[in-house]
């Protein structure tokens, strides 16, 4: 079951808590700061489906608390732990999950959702510029990966 | 301070660098020590054999030697690691040093002679490439110009002990004695080398092998060879001048050797006196190469510094040849050439190599490799030849009984020299632009002039691309004549509908008469939507007759009632502006939302050129009306529409700085006055003062600098505006900005002397060490805007590229090309406060531009963050002071917390307010 988040964690917190994600890990603190206010806190009870399969992803979430099991069809195909970020593609290109997203245990979690992140990115273009930064880095290291 | 560390201050090295250095040293001293040994032996044993004329056939005789060693270590170079090809160069050299001692008792013909004083050179080319090559891989351009000279001086002690011992015991042990201790010198290098490879720096660069053996299959011997050279022009100028610089000094030295043998009959006492001048010339070259070369080279400049050594041979020979004429005195003209000798000697050694190795490291490694091999391999051997052949001819033509000849010919190839610098220096600067960032642009020019071309174009036309077919128009465009009309005609006739809108364009910004008929025909039968819209348009916008006005306005068709309005606004004709008006003012009044769209739409199409008294009204409409209403303002706008739309900027933000831009030079002063008026906040300020710089332009010039003195606070925003806006300084503003990058700097110096003071808590202040991190980033920034703004935008665009870029090689070139361009202080500052060292040194270098003070408390730093001392900071940063003066119990003002609580930002509010909180 879903609800809302009790203890409100300060914005300064969720920067750090964004920094020490590997996705975020190269992004300069005062970029997270504007990002930070676009968090919204989530709490699952284990078993609870926060997203299925073919469903038309809008978001990103983060791992606060918890574990979260991602399924294919039938199959586990793995279980997230704290700190690991699911779904971030639907923040830039809205498209089916490709998978299914359940609770593993109880969780809590940070989700950022398209719309706010997409009038931010309008806003203040150095989100843009860290965001496209970090997809440059992924595709160079897929590149690299090929190469080699 | 330790030895250590006083001896890292006199020699300039870095601390991390030290363990590196030191290596380099030992391993280049031994090798040295055993190649002056073995010259001792190989000298002594050619000179108790042969007249000192000889030398010349030893010289020729080196050439092919050289030539091939150099190729074999090129060859090397593709095959091994650079760790592997120096173990293998330290055994051949060693093998063949002893190699000479044994076959010293069988091989006794004269030949033997010759071979064993040719491979002295040959030894010192290997010991050559195999250490410069491992020292150019490990070291950046920058650090190249300050350690070049201390790692490479380990040759000069060495020569100096060698030729020393040498001097005192070949007349007791006899010459050939020395090829032992040549021999454990060489080896006892092996060891230095071993452990430079167990660093791990010459292991993780690879052979170059990848594209070297694709050349290698296709072009053999020559071919291969000429196309190193055209491989880069920097190479090609380095070529050229090292030849030159090969070339005098064996000349020199030959003619030196030559005179000494004629002052000392005796051989014996004369290879004394070359073992005492060579023994003296090495002590001073170490001197000054220790203490004063890389200084030298970092307070000159890399083109002033290769100047000084044949600048001093031309002065010498200059007096020679003046006092040989004129006087006669040959003991004058001994001294003096002698003279001339060591000193060379001590500047090539001092000075020339280390800056010519340094003039090598823009190049990226692979390119860097080649010139040295070119330089060593190539180019050494060329100048044996060259010097040996010129010397055998003078010989045979002039006898050479005199110096003259000899000088005259040096004083040629000196003059040479001189102007290849020049060369050199042009391809070293291209190279370190181009190092930054290899994006290159080309630009083609069309022109119509004869038949055939003309030919050629209606062959084009009729059978080229849309994108062929539109460059062909845009080069009709640049000269409009009956001819190109013709063409122009021709293209409405496209099947591409959009090679017909650009045409029609091309017609209507031309006012070209003569194409109304097919004009008409496409206004009614073209099944383009698109080209009937623009042909109505340009039919109504020059119908003086109002042939076409009255048919399309009344059209029922929304779009063709647009483009007959937008074209009837943009006529000349007064009455039929007037008329249009009438009816688009109907259509802003009007109750109807479709008819207030159907204005808005007309407006857009002639926004840059027309503004409608009412249009104001349509921004007292409501959502989407109004959005599009503001959309819509253009370069036409009028002072009361803009005046109104700024107001606007809180509710629509976005929508407003693009309105403002788009209406151009306009804004400008709409913009100065909002942000004097008081009521601008924060975040608009910045996007305003940004804006402005967006515009461009004199105007926008004027206004930031009116800003700029008004309000010095905000320079680093209006460092950025001025350099997005293209700004480049004058001699008054220089100053000015130059001033304001030497502040920055020193506010950088401040943030760094903070950062070093949380250093030993990092653990808990990680936050705020990150955040100054940040600041720092920011000044950088700010001033390398204020730079692009004096200097050259484009150059400090890469500078800022290359620094972005975050790796070893691109940081220094970025600094190199600092250091080359920017006012000497602010360069020297600006590189010191942000070079890649550790903390401590850039705090101890910059030192005597801002005392450190001792900072008692970190609630100093936080007071200084928060009271924005002593410069503006970040919101981020001055939420990480508040948060950590909580989170560890730190004293600070209140009333500092206080005015936070109220601020603008969510951020800094929310911290501020848990702050405030009481424990």
């Amino acid at each position: 079951m879903e609800q809302s988040g009790s203890n409100r964690l300060l914005l300064i917190e969720k920067v750090l808590i964004l920094k020490s994600l590997n996705l975020f890990k190269d992004t300069p603190e005062n970029i997270l700061a504007d990002l930070a206010p676009l968090m919204k806190e989530k709490e699952y009870e284990e078993g609870t489906v926060i997203f299925k399969e073919g469903e038309t992803g809008d978001c990103m979430y983060i791992i606060h608390h918890g574990n979260i099991r991602i399924n294919k069809a039938e199959t586990t195909l793995a279980i997230l732990k704290e700190k690991e970020v699911f779904g971030e593609l639907s923040l830039l290109d809205a498209d089916t999950r490709s998978a299914t997203a359940i609770a593993h245990s109880d969780c809590f979690l940070f989700k950022i959702d398209q719309e706010p992140f997409y009038e931010l990115m309008d806003e203040r273009p150095e989100v843009a510029k860290g965001f496209i930064k970090i997809l440059c880095q992924r595709l160079r290291a897929m590149n690299e990966k090929r190469v080699s | 301070m330790t030895i250590q560390s006083r001896l890292q201050h006199l020699f300039n090295v870095r601390k991390a660098e030290w363990s590196v250095v030191t290596r380099l040293f030992w391993l280049q001293f031994f090798q040295g020590t055993g190649i002056a040994f073995f010259f001792t032996a190989s000298f002594s044993r050619f000179l108790e054999k042969n007249p000192a004329s000889e030398l010349v056939w030893v010289i020729i005789i080196s050439s092919p030697l050289l030539f091939i060693t150099g190729w074999l270590f090129n060859k090397g170079e593709q095959k091994l690691k650079l760790s592997k090809l120096g173990a293998l160069s330290i055994i051949i050299m060693a093998a063949s040093i002893i190699f000479f001692h044994f076959a010293s008792n069988s091989l006794n013909g004269g030949w033997y002679y010759y071979l064993m004083f040719a491979w002295y050179y040959v030894l010192y080319l290997l010991s050559n490439l195999g250490f410069w090559s491992i020292a150019s891989e490990l070291f950046d351009v920058r650090q190249s110009k300050r350690l070049f000279s201390v790692i490479s001086a380990g040759d000069i002690p060495a020569k100096f002990i060698g030729y020393t011992i040498a001097y005192f015991f070949v007349k007791t042990v006899g010459p050939l004695s020395m090829l032992w201790p040549a021999f454990i010198f060489m080896l006892g290098s092996f060891p230095f080398l071993i452990n430079l490879s167990k660093t791990g720096e010459i292991h993780s660069h690879s052979p170059h092998h990848h594209s070297d053996s694709l050349d290698v299959k296709l072009e053999r011997g020559i071919k291969q060879l000429i196309k190193k050279f055209t491989v880069n022009r920097l190479i090609r100028s380095i070529a050229l001048l090292s030849f030159l610089i090969s070339s005098c000094l064996v000349i020199l030295n030959f003619a030196f050797y030559k005179e000494i043998k004629e002052g000392h009959h005796h051989d014996k006492s004369m290879s004394n006196f070359i073992l005492l001048f060579l023994a003296s010339s090495q002590i001073i070259a170490l001197i000054v190469k220790l203490i004063f070369t890389g200084r030298l080279i970092g307070s000159m400049g890399i083109k002033k510094a290769l100047y000084i050594t044949p600048l001093v041979l031309l002065a010498l020979l200059s007096i020679i040849i003046i006092v040989e004429t004129t006087m006669g005195a040959n003991n004058i003209v001994f001294y003096t050439f002698g003279a001339a000798a060591i000193g060379v000697e001590i500047l090539r050694n001092a000075i020339n190599s280390p800056v010519f190795l340094t003039v090598m490291q823009p190049l990226i490694p692979h390119e860097r490799t080649k010139a040295h091999n070119i330089v060593k391999g190539i180019m050494d051997p060329f100048a044996f030849l060259f010097s040996g052949v010129l010397l055998l001819l003078l010989l045979k033509v002039h006898n050479i009984s005199t110096l003259l000849t000899i000088c005259y010919a040096l004083l040629l190839i000196t003059i040479f020299w001189l102007l290849s610098i020049k060369w050199v220096d042009k391809a070293y600067r291209e190279n370190l632009i181009k190092t930054i960032s290899s994006r290159f642009f080309s630009q083609d020019e069309f022109s119509l002039s004869n038949d055939d071309i003309l030919k050629q174009i209606q062959k084009k036309i009729a059978a080229g691309n849309e994108l062929e077919v539109i460059n062909i128009l845009q080069m009709l465009n640049t000269r409009i004549t009956s001819v190109s009309n013709e063409l122009i005609f021709s293209l409405l006739d496209h099947p591409s509908d959009k090679v017909k809108i650009e045409t029609i364009h091309l017609i209507d910004s031309n006012n070209i008469k003569g194409a109304e008929e097919k004009l008409e025909v496409l206004a009614y039968h073209s099944p383009s939507k698109e080209v009937r819209f623009y042909t109505v348009q340009i039919l109504c916008k020059h119908d003086n007759h109002q042939k076409f006005q009255k048919h399309f306005i009344d059209n029922t068709d929304l779009e063709i009632k647009t483009a007959a309005l937008s074209g009837m606004l943009l006529s000349k004709n007064q009455s039929t502006v007037l008329e249009a008006e009438k009816i688009v003012s109907s259509y802003i009044n009007s109750q109807d939302d479709q008819n207030k769209k159907t204005a808005i739409n007309i407006l857009n199409e002639v926004k840059d050129s027309y503004c409608h008294s009412e249009h104001l009204q349509l921004l007292f409409e409501a959502g989407e009306i109004k959005s599009s209403a503001i959309r819509i303002i253009g370069k036409a706008a009028n002072t009361e529409l803009l005046n109104f739309t700024i107001k606007l900027i809180n509710e629509h933000r976005r929508i407003v700085l693009d309105t403002l831009q788009a209406a151009g030079e306009k804004s400008i002063s709409i913009i100065q006055s909002y942000l004097q008026s008081g009521e601008c906040t924060m975040a608009n300020k910045e996007k305003l003062i940004l804006l402005l710089g967006k515009i461009g332009g004199a105007q926008s010039h004027k206004a930031l600098f009116n800003l700029l003195n008004q309000h010095p606070k905000d320079a680093a925003l209006i460092a950025k505006a001025l350099l997005r806006s293209k700004y480049h300084s004058t001699h008054e503003t220089q100053k000015q900005l130059e001033e304001i990058a030497y502040e920055f700097i020193i506010y950088g110096v401040e943030l760094l002397y903070m950062q070093k003071f949380l250093q030993p808590y990092h653990k808990e202040y990680k936050i705020l060490i990150s955040s100054l991190n940040i600041e720092l980033m920011e000044i950088r920034n700010v001033i390398l805007s204020l730079f692009g703004c004096i200097y050259d935008h484009n150059k400090f665009f890469k500078v800022r590229q290359g620094l972005d870029m975050e790796k070893k090689e691109t940081i220094a070139n970025a600094m190199e090309v600092i250091e080359m361009t920017v006012r000497k202080d602010l360069a020297l500052h600006f590189n010191n406060l942000y070079e890649s060292t550790d903390i401590d040194h850039r705090c101890l270098v910059l030192k005597n531009l801002l005392p450190e003070s001792t900072i008692p408390q970190v609630e100093e730093i936080l007071l200084s963050i928060l009271s924005e001392k002593p410069v503006g900071y970040n919101t981020w940063t001055k939420a990480c002071s508040m948060y950590v003066s909580k989170k560890y119990h730190l004293k600070i003002n209140r009333d500092l917390l206080k005015n936070f609580s109220g601020s603008e930002s969510l951020i800094l509010q929310e911290t501020a307010r848990y702050a405030e909180l009481i424990d």
